[in-house]
């Protein structure tokens, strides 16, 4: 009986310990909420309170396109995702194809490579790729955004996918190969599909890494029309008297997409990342 | 004329087979890598070699009566010779021990829970996600409010148990500032750093932990002299991955404080992007970036060794 009761209690602990941790863990996400249901001198007062009583869903009517026209940097960040992420796929799942399936010399060399350019901070290349992006006459432009993604998201994408590729049995390959297939496609009819989702995988990954990033927008964007969402957020706060309210609805409309998108692939994502973190 | 020319072709086809098998999409590898390789040449190549020689110029965009000259190392020398800048190392390497080391710490505790076998695993499960699909600017930005010195809910909770007596304005002191930062980029790394710890608490085998409480091991010594050395590559990894990406974070400072107050949460990137962009200091500022360049590869050699080691590479 006693030993019934402290399995309870120990249970009840672990329970306790994780849901403190979890509240704590949630808070900035339910505080932004809360506040973006906030007026302006809601969100100004003393004691700040949770639970509104009269939400102001307007807030977001008016981040989205009101003064803010938050639409704007919301679709230019839609843009450079989407065209960061095709133009990475295109040219990483053939690099990774190749370092999985064929034995070349310096192969090792390679990934170490590949492996090491993703570690760079886009802040120690940056000089260097402003001013090359300056020569192509790409600055304030979305292209010259999506160019520079690429180069800090196609490493860790080959990374990615040649070890999801590694994983697919050469024999499935080799039967289509033996049926008269040609390479080229057996990749397509075989191996695209097997690899789906690493593929995925790696779109989410190269996705939500361009939706996130400031620091090449800061530095490309004076025009304002072409802002993403990430330097349209920090504008919010470089005014003198900060709109918490609206900034905190624009930040959960920020936050939506990805959130979607994680939802889709989760499951996925979690193991390649933890075999990928485990095994290299 | 006709047998001659096709003597000629089956020649040079001769002589070119090997180029041929070169750019074969059925045996080489070659026209697969191709396109990554220029593009990451282009884009990442070229760039270091830019940022590189920047460095050993001087090259002051505000300055342009002082023109562009080559200086060799003496931006370099400059840096080495300026208490602010070993300021600007030890801050950096003090907010990121801090920030990995509250990872470490709590990502460990919480992967323990969670490898219990306890109800609702799948609820906190899905809430462990949470920060990783909060852009890093939202998260930076939510922050900042929650840090507000007048209306901020952390002000508001630590007066309601207790802890302060007034409002303490977090981002406008340098001590506090620091730390408020590096709790946000703690709160961003946690996902990963508990779901590395849980994937390696799990492949330690059932057997080896039950071996021990038969011989009388209790908790402690069991977490000790069991779990901990069997989790030691796992952590290795983890703490090298994170602490490059934390070395590296940008995202969370900028908006949170620009590097301030007091240049506070000023830490090796930020310095190298205010110099670059914001004195237009391009010399100086590739000066700095080469400097982070280099304590990178020393941690990416340092992966790559921890990585040998487990055979994997």
């Amino acid at each position: 009986m006693s030993g019934q009761k402290s399995k309870w209690l120990k249970r009840g602990a672990v329970h306790g310990a994780l849901i403190t941790f979890f509240l704590i863990l949630m808070a900035p996400v339910i505080v932004a909420f809360s506040t973006s249901l906030e007026t302006f001198q809601g969100a100004m007062s003393w004691p700040p309170s949770l639970i509104k009583e009269n939400p102001q869903w307007i807030n977001y009517a008016e981040v989205w396109s009101g003064r803010y026209n938050f639409s704007g940097p919301f679709f230019n960040s839609l843009i450079i995702g989407a065209s960061t992420v095709v133009l990475t796929i295109l040219l990483a799942f053939p690099a990774a194809y190749a370092i999985a399936k064929f034995t070349f010399i310096g192969r090792g060399w390679l990934l170490f490579i590949v492996l090491m350019t993703q570690m760079f901070s886009p802040v120690v290349l940056i000089v260097g790729l402003y001013q090359q992006i300056q020569a192509y006459q790409l600055l304030n432009t979305l292209t010259g955004i999506v160019i520079t993604n690429c180069a800090f998201t196609i490493p860790l994408s080959v990374w990615l996918l040649h070890g999801f590729l590694k994983n697919i049995p050469e024999e499935l390959e080799e039967a289509a190969f033996v049926d008269g297939c040609s390479r080229v496609k057996g990749i397509i009819r075989i191996v695209i599909p097997l690899s789906a989702p690493g593929i995925a995988m790696a779109a989410i990954y190269s996705y939500i890494w361009s939706w996130n990033d400031l620091l090449i927008p800061l530095i490309y964007i004076t025009d304002s029309s072409l802002r993403p969402v990430s330097l349209a957020l920090t504008d919010f706060a470089g005014q003198n008297t900060i709109y918490w309210h609206e900034m905190m609805a624009a930040s959960i409309i920020a936050t939506v997409p990805i959130a979607i998108m994680f939802a889709f692939v989760q499951k996925y994502f979690v193991q390649g990342f933890t075999a990928g973190a485990i095994k290299g | 004329m006709e047998t001659v020319t096709s003597q000629r072709q089956e020649k040079s086809s001769k002589r070119h087979g090997g180029l041929r098998k070169l750019f074969s999409l059925e045996k080489s590898p070659l026209l697969y890598l191709l396109p990554m390789i220029l593009f990451m040449l282009i884009m990442i190549g070229y760039p270091i070699s830019r940022v590189i020689y920047l460095s050993f110029t001087q090259n002051i965009l505000t300055r342009p009566d002082l023109g562009v000259e080559f200086i060799g190392l003496s931006n370099y020398w400059t840096l080495m010779t300026s208490a602010e800048f070993w300021n600007t190392v030890a801050r950096t390497v003090g907010w990121t021990s801090l920030s990995v080391g509250g990872k470490v710490l709590i990502g460990f505790g919480i992967a323990l829970l969670l490898s219990k076998p306890i109800g609702f695993k799948k609820v906190y499960m899905f809430l462990l996600m949470v920060p990783w699909v909060t852009p890093m600017v939202v998260a930076a930005v939510s922050f900042r409010w929650m840090f507000d010195g007048q209306f901020g809910t952390v002000n508001y909770l630590l007066l309601t148990v207790g802890i302060i007596q007034e409002n303490i304005i977090w981002l406008g002191q340098a001590a506090t500032a620091f730390i408020a930062t590096a709790i946000a980029d703690m709160w961003l790394g946690l996902p990963f750093m508990i779901l590395v710890f849980m994937a390696g608490l799990q492949a330690i085998p059932e057997e080896v932990k039950e071996a021990a409480r038969m011989d009388g091991a209790n908790g402690m010594q069991l977490l000790g002299k069991v779990i901990l050395p069997m989790m030691k590559p796992v952590v290795l990894v983890a703490v090298t991955l994170s602490t490059i990406w934390t070395f590296n974070s940008f995202g969370v400072i900028w908006p949170m404080t620009r590097g301030g107050p007091l240049e506070s949460t000023r830490t090796l990137v930020v310095d190298a992007y205010v110099r670059s962009f914001g004195a237009f200091d391009l010399g100086m500022g590739g000066a700095v970036a080469v400097v982070i360049f280099i304590f990178l590869m020393i941690f990416t050699y340092m992966y790559k060794r921890l990585l040998m080691k487990q055979g994997e590479m």
